[in-house]
């Protein structure tokens, strides 16, 4: 094969290239989201299980996102907070005069982070944890009617 | 088709590429922002949640914890941005929440409360930007009434 004939062979591939990606539009997209701030390690860390009321709790981690009724008069705060990466790629190639061929590639992290501090009905803290929100919270109780 | 003419395909698909880029910026506000110096006036063991609901309207949600009680009210504000480069779009939404919880005994008096503060510190930003720098939250805090102690 001749040296030209290569080159041209290049050219060709690339102006193809082109042609496809004209003619199949495609899309890349990149979104970061992010809500709330995270709660800090070292804040969660320095809570005394047994000692630390609500109070010293709520002045440590702020307003909870979700609280949830627990073993009688006690509660279960929760936190959360989120910072994802949601990568996609979008490809469309026209088939025939009325159809097209998609492809969608959506790689999302669905999982959003959280932490549960659980208070007995003294409103002591009588536990901690921090993890996936799925992990935290297995079953989401209905709030009740308050008489 | 020589070398000349490739530089100058490119050359002509880059300035495409360029024209046609843009940027988009949207925000989405959810209930007015909680406001932190009516916050301050509330006293546990004094307060109680008829002068709560007085001071700050309607709370979002009312939850029963056994014999006591517990009145959220929140605010919400997302802010979004996108760079549109034609083929390769990049985007960042933040989004930040006030939040207010009070607590109740069974006399409905208050007898704790937890704020966090956050619509303020929502930012327009870029995916690689990092939003939750503390000295940028210390400079907006200190814009907003009562929120720095």
């Amino acid at each position: 094969m001749t040296r030209g004939l290569a080159n041209r062979r290049r050219s060709f591939a690339l102006l193809a290239a082109f042609a496809v990606a004209a003619v199949a539009p495609s899309c890349i997209g990149y979104i970061r989201s992010r809500v709330n701030e995270p709660v800090p390690t070292q804040v969660l860390t320095s809570l005394r299980i047994g000692q630390d009321d609500l109070g010293a709790c709520l002045a440590a981690l702020g307003a909870p996102v979700h609280v949830f009724e627990y073993d009688g008069d006690g509660m279960v705060l929760l936190w959360s907070w989120q910072d994802i990466d949601d990568w996609s790629l979008d490809v469309s190639v026209p088939v025939t005069e009325f159809a097209n061929a998609e492809f969608e590639l959506d790689l999302t992290a669905t999982e959003r982070l959280g932490c549960v501090l659980w208070f007995g009905p003294d409103l002591v803290l009588s536990g901690w944890r921090r993890g996936q929100l799925g992990d935290l919270v297995t079953v989401r109780q209905p709030p009740r009617y308050i008489e | 088709m020589n070398r000349l003419s490739v530089v100058f395909l490119f050359g002509v698909l880059g300035a495409a590429l360029a024209s046609f880029s843009g940027c988009a910026i949207a925000r989405q506000d959810n209930n007015e922002p909680v406001d932190a110096q009516l916050v301050q006036q509330l006293r546990p063991g004094v307060t109680t949640a008829r002068d709560v609901v007085e001071l700050l309207g309607a709370p979002t949600e009312v939850v029963q914890l056994g014999r006591r009680s517990a009145y959220r009210y929140d605010a919400s504000t997302e802010k979004s941005a996108v760079l549109i480069l034609l083929v390769v779009n990049v985007g960042n939404q933040d989004r930040r929440e006030d939040r207010l919880w009070t607590f109740f005994d069974e006399n409905d008096v208050l007898t704790h409360y937890g704020a966090t503060y956050g619509v303020h510190r929502t930012q327009y930003a870029l995916p690689w930007e990092d939003v939750h720098e503390a000295s940028d939250n210390d400079s907006r805090d200190a814009g907003r009434p009562g929120v720095k102690q």
